[in-house]
């Protein structure tokens, strides 16, 4: 397994937005969390990538990470792309993707990786040198996904990646990670409103509603689920 | 002659905004890192500025007494940092700030309870009798004040390569600019900030007895120069150690050039030129000549 919850409860000082919540990625799948707005999407990444408190037992590869903080859950090879993307604006694209690599012990091959991510988007490349925060919401985006991945993970978290792009830009990132999946047999967690795309590119899903898992199931069944369909699809 | 003169005047300028422009290098250590505006900077150089002359007093050979007072400003700024200024947390600007007014005052009294108020005389590192100077264009540079100028010139530069080149530098720079992703790109946020305030301390430590021989040592030595430091750092862009040179030179040539050329100025309404340069900084550019305008996509 690559990542177990098992009745994790997480919030923000009074009281949980998160309850008892347990569910699992295996490797190599890419697995969908569906939410409204308020449904604790955004505070299930963070609990598990140790940036807030949280309860019950978190298993990355077996190992128990639910009271570690985030510098070292990075390093164990779980990585994250924060909801809005978490740009560091002052920094040049480059010293962006770098940061991605401080977590890394082996700094010789970093520049081949950078190189194959700007292979990957060229539109980096050309602005390798700009400060990132005058790249366009989808630049930032692709950054954003190539600077998780510079840390090398085994495990890649997605939070909210559609937020604020074009429809067009949106299946052009689900696209690219639908071929990191394949290219690379990344294990992903990605949390989205969007249901229709990132069902699209999933193996499973999981529907969070106030706080828990209402339902849970394969790509498929989700899509054709009526409840998805109803709150999520719009038809 | 007239152009000697100014050339003089220049060059007081320039040695008065050396000092400014370090100790406003301290300033920004600290406030890059912790959004912290340390208010006690100067007396935390001042008290480092006793210990040194306290172990030279005692036989020690200055060069180490002062590398003696460095490493004392590093672990008190190490100390502070993480007892007093991190429990407050990450958004905490104001309480930071009354933390600090607190410490001036707290320090201040701690080494006028060790030490006294009287002003000692501090050695100088260099010959600094009336005729130890190099002679340029008929201005006399004096070489205690050279030395100043070098020291920073050569902090500034080893900063600057520092943050620019080094993975420790992209880590204080990253955790600066967004904390919350740099902790996830696993950057040690809270150690990369108390290296801020441990740099800060040292550099503070180190200009002490730089100045100390020209003022001489007592608890209010750096009363106008945290002022002027804050105007050069304001004036330059807090987060930039370049910035915070520029800003101090700039302040420190301006008013000796107005105080000089316009009469009614003088030297007793030096330091209101000052405070003119920094609320036209504050009004025209708010960030800074240099520093890094807070920008936020939405």
């Amino acid at each position: 397994m690559s990542l177990e919850l098992q009745g994790v409860s997480a919030g923000y000082g009074a009281g949980d937005v998160l309850h008892e919540i347990s569910l699992d990625v295996r490797p190599g799948e890419v697995v969908v969390i569906l939410g409204a707005n308020g449904a604790g999407k955004t505070t299930l990444m963070r609990a598990v990538s140790g940036v807030i408190p949280r309860r019950g037992r978190i298993l990355f590869e077996g190992k128990d990470i639910s009271r570690t903080g985030p510098e070292q859950i990075v390093r164990l090879g779980l990585a994250q792309v924060p909801q809005g993307r978490g740009t560091f604006v002052d920094l040049t694209v480059e010293e962006n993707l770098r940061t991605g690599a401080l977590s890394r012990r082996d700094s010789a091959r970093v520049n081949e990786d950078l190189d194959r991510w700007y292979t990957t988007y060229p539109r980096l490349a050309e602005r390798r040198r700009q400060k990132a925060g005058l790249l366009s919401g989808g630049e930032q985006q692709m950054l954003a996904v190539s600077r998780a991945m510079m840390s090398r993970p085994r495990l890649l978290l997605c939070d909210e990646p559609s937020l604020g792009l074009s429809p067009r830009l949106t299946q052009e990132l689900f696209a690219s990670l639908r071929s990191i999946n394949e290219e690379w047999d990344m294990s992903m967690l990605i949390v989205e409103q969007n249901a229709a795309i990132a069902l699209g590119i999933a193996t499973r899903g999981y529907l969070l509603e106030v706080g828990t898992i209402a339902r849970a199931g394969s790509a498929d069944e989700l899509s054709d689920s009526d409840a998805v369909r109803a709150a999520y699809l719009g038809y | 002659m007239e152009f000697e003169l100014f050339l003089t005047r220049l060059v007081q300028g320039i040695n008065n905004g050396a000092i400014y422009a370090f100790l406003a290098l301290a300033l920004v250590c600290t406030y890059r890192g912790s959004k912290a505006l340390n208010l006690a900077q100067g007396e935390l150089a001042m008290i480092c500025t006793f210990v040194s002359w306290s172990l030279a007093a005692n036989g020690v050979p200055l060069p180490l007494a002062i590398l003696g007072g460095v490493v004392v400003g590093g672990l008190s700024g190490a100390a502070i940092e993480r007892t007093l200024i991190r429990p407050l947390g990450r958004d905490a600007h104001y309480s930071v700030l009354l933390v600090c007014v607190g410490l001036f005052l707290a320090i201040n009294a701690l080494a006028g309870f060790i030490w006294g108020g009287d002003p000692q005389s501090f050695p100088a590192v260099v010959p600094d009798a009336p005729d130890d100077f190099v002679p340029v264009m008929g201005v006399r540079l004096r070489y205690q004040q050279l030395v100043i100028l070098v020291v920073l010139l050569v902090l500034v530069a080893a900063l600057y390569a520092v943050f620019r080149y080094t993975r420790f530098g992209l880590s204080m720079r990253a955790a600066a600019s967004n904390p919350d992703s740099a902790s996830l790109v696993g950057v040690r946020v809270n150690r990369v900030n108390a290296w801020g305030w441990v740099l800060a301390g040292a550099v503070g430590a180190l200009l002490g007895p730089l100045i100390a021989p020209s003022t001489t040592l007592s608890t209010s030595m750096f009363f106008t120069f945290i002022i002027y430091a804050c105007a050069a750092a304001t004036v330059g862009g807090f987060d930039s150690p370049i910035g915070a040179v520029i800003g101090g030179l700039f302040i420190g040539v301006t008013e000796n050039l107005v105080a000089s050329y316009v009469g009614f100025i003088g030297d007793s309404l030096k330091l209101t030129v000052a405070l003119v340069i920094l609320l036209v900084v504050l009004m025209v550019k708010p960030s800074g000549l240099l520093g890094t305008r807070e920008v936020e996509r939405v």
